[in-house]
């Protein structure tokens, strides 16, 4: 007992040394790097960091800034478009698919292969099909429609949407797929049960089988999520945050405000609420989830 | 800012020397640096320089770890590339290797070099309009001291002193002038004004007037892209309209009571009016995009600098398709020098690159060929105004009998950012004219 | 029509439209990325050419300019390969390894490092961009290939991690116990028992990593070496600062290149990738 007591002690250290890249990871380079961001949103970094202590000011800076507003607000419309977009889409086609009986490879693949695609790829092909002297509109006008319009990626109050519209493409699939895999794997008798009970597939789906997949909205909201607050490159190759500013969003605002414009500072404290925002919004979801699980 | 001498108008087709050595010491007085103004910033570099010395303490010294001699540039245009190409020949016949990275435009290429003066590998040169940046640059000392190679190779003998008071800063050289870009262009399609029945305008009120006809010709009558850069120089011209080098003059250097007053305040509603004689295109396009609309008939005016008129060879010569002409309701001429801002570099054959590079765009034959082949103006005085055919002998011709003001983008960062700020937010509806004028006020 | 008729018809309807949506952009650059440059400029975006081309495909391959160099997109493939593959390694190599640690020998501490990381995850990686310009130049990498090789491989180990532990946890804890008991240490368990039962999520984590550092642009943008910028990066600047008069057609087949590896990636292992991805990333 003691000998299999010093070889699990061994072991545990042997663990430990296994996770040393985790911990240089997870202390230097991720928590490390924001708390030393964090630290620059309070100095006075121009184009290069230095250490001059500037207060608040670069946060009151940048809460007085109209762009960033705009920037933030847009952040919250992406992102709930994009996850309601991937989540609903997505679901909806798990469930076609999963009626289909054959073919069922063919339409995965067709809604998939987008994600293996970049941001950048997606937002410029998005780019010329949603610009309205090229893409639709011009199809539809020529096609007999002539007063169609179609001009969301270059009107103000809808380039945001255009944005969210290409990312959904780029990952419903991903969703979808998660979703596929979550109905198969419910138990099939649930069917016979219901098909005797003659209660209508779609009840079947939205009563029964959606609810059991918790554990799927919860690793897609997780992989979603985590796109929203990088959406930098998608923006970039679309927009890149026009027409004017009224589509950018607080990763581009950031990387401008650091190499751009020079203003390290404001754009630290930038990035600072940004993931003061991200957390406020995943720690109690994560929490909720957990102790959920926990039970 | 001064006005009202002429000195050289009658010399204007003989020599460009002339002009150019009344130009910006006579027109330009105030914008670019004067040497005495310049020397009293010795103790700010020194401060700076202390500055940086003390981030290195606390590992974030600025000086950099090794160096890689390859120049950032924005020229990428045709004509832009070709000037680019022929200072490289020249450099690399002086013995040096050439790389190079372009960008898409000069804010991209400034952050690239900002990114990479934090992590220690900046480019061994950056080319861009010397103006707030290559200040703010220098006081920060990142820029290399070319004092040795300015002397030894002459820089200074053929250009006046104005214009190498703009490649120096605290006294020392950090820069090599090359080009006077006069931005203010009008480049207008003849043609489609033809078709459409609408004349040249001449004033503001013509031009204005052209516009409701161009459109119902079913072309787009401004073409205009989609950076806030390009909405500025739109910008730029309204502004001339309405009050010509002073408005220009005391909006720039954010004179309280011209910023705050009812011709800044005309300016904005003019210019937000011109939006709805633009094309839907516009968001996002770049400046070539823009240029294509033209050159392909679709559009019938276009506000550019001297870049863009080397888009225009398919058309035919100047003057008949299509036409480049300066403002033409004001005889101002908005300029910028543009050059090459020598980075600090240590390694020693980088510096040695550094030394070939500056030699190479300060050759006056080297310079002139590089200015034709671009569609603008050396700096050198050794150039003849036959020297330049099309668009650049009228910006010869008109710097003799105009007043010349510095571009804001020859200016602070700061009145560069809020003058892109506001026309762009302007521009795109973010704001309407009141908030316009306010944002004006609290950034200027 | 029977009433399993309309559904079916109504199953399949559904289904078509949507394929449209996730077809349509890629049909569009196809189709214009073999037109001429006249065509391209002249006809609908959704027509066929009339004459088909593979001009601009070469031209975006091997000598489009950009700035001064002509070169196409060619070199900047290379270098995106030069820094993927040892990443890739790298990440999954160390993601494995950390995985196992914190799924088989379970400590409240490796709980908490892997819940920062996982937290972390969400983190805008515009937090780390100032202090890894600092680090790199530190170690004297920044703007060279080492740089992102580094960059990537520890952006890369939370995904890892995330995956593998994910995966190990769900094999029974029987098999580790039995080893232990047969004397086997740490490594030996992971490297006998527990890495060769590790090739599915193995593919899907070296799928999903490659795919993340081959589209990556931020740090490609931000790092990247001078005439050896990834790929992604080299693409956007070509498509924006390519000059004259546009050649969409040259710049929408750079785009189709640049998007090819990872799109035949998927294509060859999309049957593993599916059946990986439902074994790994769902057992959370």
């Amino acid at each position: 007992m003691r000998i299999a007591g010093k070889r699990i002690s061994a072991n545990r250290a042997k663990a430990w040394l296994a996770l040393i890249p985790a911990v240089v990871v997870a202390f230097y380079f991720i928590w490390g790097f924001a708390a030393y961001t964090a630290y620059l949103s309070v100095t006075k970094s121009t184009f290069l960091p230095n250490h001059e202590f500037n207060g608040a000011a670069n946060y009151r800076a940048l809460f007085e800034d109209d762009r960033w507003w705009v920037a933030y607000s847009n952040m919250f419309i992406f992102g709930g478009l994009y996850l309601a977009g991937c989540i609903g889409l997505g679901v909806g086609l798990a469930i076609l698919i999963d009626r289909l009986t054959g073919k069922e490879a063919l339409f995965r693949t067709i809604y998939l292969y987008p994600m293996s695609l970049s941001l950048v790829v997606t937002g410029l092909a998005w780019q010329w099909i949603l610009n309205p002297t090229i893409g639709i509109q011009k199809i539809v006008r020529e096609a007999g429609v002539e007063d169609f319009k179609f001009n969301w990626l270059v009107s103000p109050d809808h380039a945001i949407y255009t944005i969210a519209f290409a990312a959904v493409w780029h990952g419903t699939g991903l969703i979808m797929i998660l979703f596929l895999a979550g109905i198969k794997s419910t138990d099939p008798e649930i069917w016979k049960a219901t098909r005797i009970d003659r209660i209508p597939a779609w009840r079947v789906y939205v009563s029964i089988i959606l609810p059991q997949l918790r554990a799927t909205l919860l690793t897609a909201v997780m992989l979603l999520g985590f796109q929203v607050v990088r959406s930098f490159d998608v923006v970039v190759a679309l927009t890149n945050g026009g027409p004017g500013y009224a589509s950018d969003v607080p990763a581009r605002y950031v990387f401008e405000y650091f190499f751009q414009r020079g203003e390290i500072g404001q754009g630290a404290a930038g990035a600072v609420v940004m993931v003061a925002t991200m957390i406020a919004i995943v720690l109690p979801y994560l929490y909720f989830e957990i102790r959920r699980r926990e039970a | 800012m001064s006005n009202g001498l002429n000195p050289g108008a009658e010399s204007a087709h003989d020599n460009l020397g002339e002009n150019r050595a009344c130009l910006p010491g006579g027109h330009c007085g105030g914008i670019w640096q004067h040497p005495e103004e310049v020397e009293g910033k010795t103790m700010k570099i020194l401060s700076g320089t202390l500055a940086a010395g003390g981030c290195a303490l606390l590992a974030l010294s600025v000086s950099p770890a090794f160096g890689d001699s390859d120049v950032s540039h924005n020229w990428n245009s045709e004509n832009e590339a070709e000037a680019m190409r022929i200072f490289r020949d020249k450099y690399i016949e002086l013995g040096g290797e050439w790389s190079d990275t372009a960008f898409p435009d000069s804010e991209a290429s400034i952050a690239s070099v900002k990114a990479r003066f934090i992590g220690g590998n900046p480019p061994m040169a950056l080319q861009s309009a010397l103006g707030g940046v290559m200040r703010d640059f220098a006081e920060a000392g990142l820029l290399q001291n070319m004092d040795e190679a300015a002397e030894a190779g002459g820089w200074a003998d053929n250009i006046s002193d104005s214009i190498a008071a703009v490649g120096r800063y605290g006294g020392h050289w950090v820069a090599a002038p090359v080009f006077v870009d006069v931005i203010n262009w009008m480049y207008t399609n003849n043609d489609v004004l033809d078709a459409a029945g609408v004349a040249q305008p001449d004033t503001w009120d013509d031009f204005t007037a052209s516009l409701p006809a161009l459109q119902e010709a079913g072309v787009v009558p401004i073409a205009i892209g989609g950076d806030s850069w390009q909405e500025a120089i739109l910008f730029d011209h309204v502004v001339l309209a309405v009050g010509g080098a002073e408005l220009y003059e005391n909006l720039m250097t954010g004179d309280a009571a011209t910023v705050a007053g009812e011709q800044t305040r005309r300016v904005l509603e003019e210019f937000a009016g011109l939006r709805q004689y633009t094309d839907e295109g516009k968001s996002g396009r770049s400046w070539n995009d823009t240029n294509t609309l033209m050159i392909t008939g679709q559009a019938a005016f276009f506000f550019m600098g001297p870049w863009a008129a080397g888009g225009y060879g398919d058309l035919g010569p100047e003057g008949g398709s299509w036409s480049c002409r300066l403002t033409p309701w004001d005889a101002s001429l908005t300029v910028v020098a543009d050059g090459f801002q020598f980075i600090k570099v240590t390694d020693e054959s980088d510096m040695a690159a550094q030394v070939l590079l500056g030699n190479a765009v300060m050759d006056p034959a080297t310079q002139i060929a590089a200015a034709r082949a671009k569609g603008t103006l050396p700096v050198t005085t050794v150039a003849m105004a036959s020297d330049f055919e099309g668009c650049p002998a009228k910006a010869v011709e008109a710097m003799a009998g105009s007043t010349s003001i510095t571009h804001w983008n020859g200016r602070s960062a700061d009145v560069g950012n809020a003058i892109k700020d506001t026309a762009s937010a302007l521009w795109n509806q973010a704001i309407d004219v009141d908030a316009a004028h306010q944002q004006l006020i609290d950034k200027l | 029509m029977t009433r399993r008729g309309l559904q079916g018809a109504l199953l399949y309807g559904a289904l078509f439209a949507c394929a449209i949506y996730f077809l349509a952009p890629l049909y569009v650059m196809i189709v214009a990325s073999f037109k001429t440059l006249a065509e391209v400029r002249e006809s609908s975006i959704t027509a066929l050419p009339t004459v088909w081309t593979v001009e601009p495909w070469i031209k975006a391959w091997s000598s489009a300019c950009s700035g001064l160099e002509c070169n196409g997109i060619r070199p900047y493939f290379l270098a995106t390969f030069e820094i993927a593959i040892p990443a890739v390694s790298l990440a999954v190599a160390i993601g494995a390894l950390n995985g196992y640690a914190m799924a088989k020998w379970r400590s409240r501490a490796a709980d908490i490092i892997f819940a920062l990381i996982l937290i972390g995850s969400f983190v805008p990686l515009q937090l780390f961009l100032i202090p890894l310009a600092i680090t790199l130049r530190e170690l004297s990498i920044y703007g060279t290939s080492f740089g992102l090789v580094l960059i990537h491989t520890v952006y890369g180990i939370p995904l890892t991690t995330m995956l593998f532990r994910n995966f190990y946890v769900a094999l029974p804890d029987e098999l580790i116990r039995a080893a232990t008991m047969d004397g086997a240490g740490f490594f030996k368990i992971f490297s006998s028992i527990v890495m060769p039962m590790s090739g599915p999520i193995a593919i899907v984590a070296v799928i999903l990593v490659f795919s993340g550092i081959y589209n990556d642009f931020l740090f490609a943008l931000t790092f990247g070496e001078t005439g050896k910028r990834p790929i992604m990066a080299a693409v956007q600047n070509l498509v924006a600062s390519s000059y004259g008069i546009k050649e969409h057609n040259v710049n929408i087949a750079a785009v189709m290149i640049s998007a090819l590896p990872t799109l035949l990636l998927f294509f060859a292992t999309g049957r593993f990738f599916v059946r990986g991805l439902t074994q790994g990333a769902l057992k959370g």
